[in-house]
């Protein structure tokens, strides 16, 4: 079967699902799981995220379009919390904000040196390089204009370029 | 490889682990319990009492019957709990009560409840994700999609990333015993450039959910049971209540139970596949990387010089039309001058 028709007829059967829960757990729990450890870098709190983001769907009266629209809203909640949950544990004690040491990327320096860019630019990067969303998509998710997003992107680039051996994706 | 694809390649292999989708499941079911159990609060423990009463009078252990009280008794704390972790406690808690008890009567044999559960037979989960470079993406999906078919499995999602790079994630199930023919048939076909295979053994949560779903059938016959001998119409639909309550547990615990059967009887192979016009196989002496580093600079030059031919030519039509338009105005404007002159 050809990749094209392939996607149609996953598209096809969520809109005929009615259990959204059981389709984004079956197909989002990973994608949730890996956008809260890139936010929160140790496993305890990505997981304590993970079950939060399907706890707020459980509570959501939400209509979804499709399952595009549904993966955008897992993500920007799943962003969210971790914004939030950052942000507390920085009012509490500015040491307990730091990040863990625990090498939840096995200490790769390509991921390391992402995920040390600002919270907008290493969303950017994982949003745009690893899930395929385009600027304009971004800035729906992160709540931010397209041109804020492109510029997000460019800098994330150049500060990568510094980081890195041969830049992020240069040819 | 660029960076960016050793980032992509990374955070392939991140996975939510099993407990986690667990504790997901359990969160749901409590979730669909508490709001129903608010309108039942006292029918919950009288209606345990009386199916313990029932399931003591057929024979069943004490230790059983004492589980499912407490199941009752941290089903109604659950109304002051504060969120889901302290509701995930208590289950995690009497999951193991249950768990301890109910292996003791089938080590002891004691017990007339006849559906033992088999834990000689491990359960483990199989799964593989590979990154891999091919020279055409279409035929590399369609060569993935043959070997997947002829071994028994089954496609579960193809996301194609860029058409223009030639980039995609294909997911497929192959029946387990057959993972490592089908990683041969993926090394024949493409450059795996890397390769990852992980077993996790849930055989814990297995037995979890199984214990949990012979508890809810027992639970279910005693309520039955309760149901023939209502006189009142409240009592009946009281009791007709908590039974969709316990009928709506058993399912979503057969259904994990089913998901799990699935996920151990078919491994989860996750491809990554980049399409490279030329795939660069790996030899770190000098002169491979002399000779490397050289065919990259002439392969580079010449796409660059072949991506300007095809802006000019392709754009050769809206040159034309500038052209055209700017001449244009030459001649209006040169004619407007001779007319004052």
């Amino acid at each position: 079967m050809k990749a094209v028709e392939k996607e149609e007829q996953v598209m096809t059967v969520f809109l005929r699902e009615d259990d959204i829960f059981s389709f984004a757990f079956d197909h989002y729990t990973d994608t949730v799981y890996r956008v809260a450890l890139n936010n929160m870098r140790n496993t305890a709190d990505a997981q304590d995220i993970t079950q939060e983001v399907f706890v707020r769907l459980l509570e959501s009266t939400k209509v979804f379009k499709d399952a595009q629209h549904l993966k955008a809203w897992l993500i920007r909640v799943t962003i969210n919390l971790c914004h939030d949950e950052f942000r507390r544990k920085q009012r509490i004690s500015d040491a307990e904000a730091e990040f863990s040491d625990e090498a939840v990327f096995d200490g790769n320096p390509v991921v390391e040196a992402v995920n040390s860019l600002p919270e907008n630019y290493r969303n950017t990067i994982y949003l745009h390089y690893y899930e395929g969303y385009t600027a304009k998509e971004i800035g729906e998710i992160l709540g931010a204009k397209e041109n804020t997003v492109l510029s997000w992107l460019s800098r994330a680039r150049q500060k990568l370029k510094e980081e890195l051996a041969g830049g992020f994706d240069d040819e | 490889m660029m960076n960016k694809d050793e980032y992509i390649r990374e955070l392939d292999g991140i996975k939510a682990p099993e407990e986690l989708k667990q504790r997901i499941l359990e969160n749901k079911n409590s979730s669909v319990a508490k709001t129903k159990k608010k309108k039942n609060k006292k029918l919950i423990a009288i209606l345990a009492s009386a199916a313990a009463i029932v399931i003591v009078f057929t024979g069943v252990s004490k230790s059983f019957s004492n589980a499912l009280f407490r199941n009752a008794a941290s089903n109604v704390d659950d109304f002051s709990g504060s969120g889901y972790s302290s509701s995930k406690s208590s289950y995690a808690a009497n999951d193991s009560a249950a768990e301890n008890s109910f292996s003791e009567e089938s080590v002891s044999g004691s017990t007339p409840y006849s559906n033992k559960i088999n834990v000689s037979e491990r359960k483990v989960v199989k799964d593989a994700s590979l990154y891999v470079q091919t020279k055409t993406l279409s035929d590399f999906i369609d060569s993935v999609n043959e070997s997947t078919k002829s071994l028994g499995g089954f496609s579960e999602s193809i996301n194609i990333r860029s058409y223009e790079s030639g980039s995609a994630e294909l997911t497929v199930r192959i029946p387990a015993e057959k993972l490592d023919e089908f990683i041969a048939s993926i090394e024949k076909s493409a450059t795996v450039k890397s390769k990852n295979i992980s077993s996790e053994d849930i055989t814990d949560s297995y037995t979890d959910v199984d214990s949990h779903i012979k508890a809810l059938e027992t639970e279910e016959k005693a309520l039955l049971n309760i149901l023939e001998k209502c006189t009142t119409v409240k009592d009946t639909i009281e009791v007709q209540n908590r039974l969709s309550e316990v009928r709506s547990q058993l399912e979503n615990y057969k259904s994990q139970k089913a998901n799990m059967d699935s996920q151990v009887s078919y491994s989860k192979v996750t491809i990554s596949v980049s399409e490279e016009k030329r795939i660069i196989e790996t030899d770190d002496s000098f002169s491979s990387r002399l000779k490397t580093k050289f065919e990259d600079s002439v392969y580079n030059i010449g796409h660059f010089f072949e991506n300007l031919a095809v802006n000019l030519l392709g754009g050769i039509l809206y040159i034309l039309i500038i052209g055209a338009v700017a001449t244009g105005i030459v001649l209006i404007y040169k004619k407007s001058r001779k007319k004052r002159n």
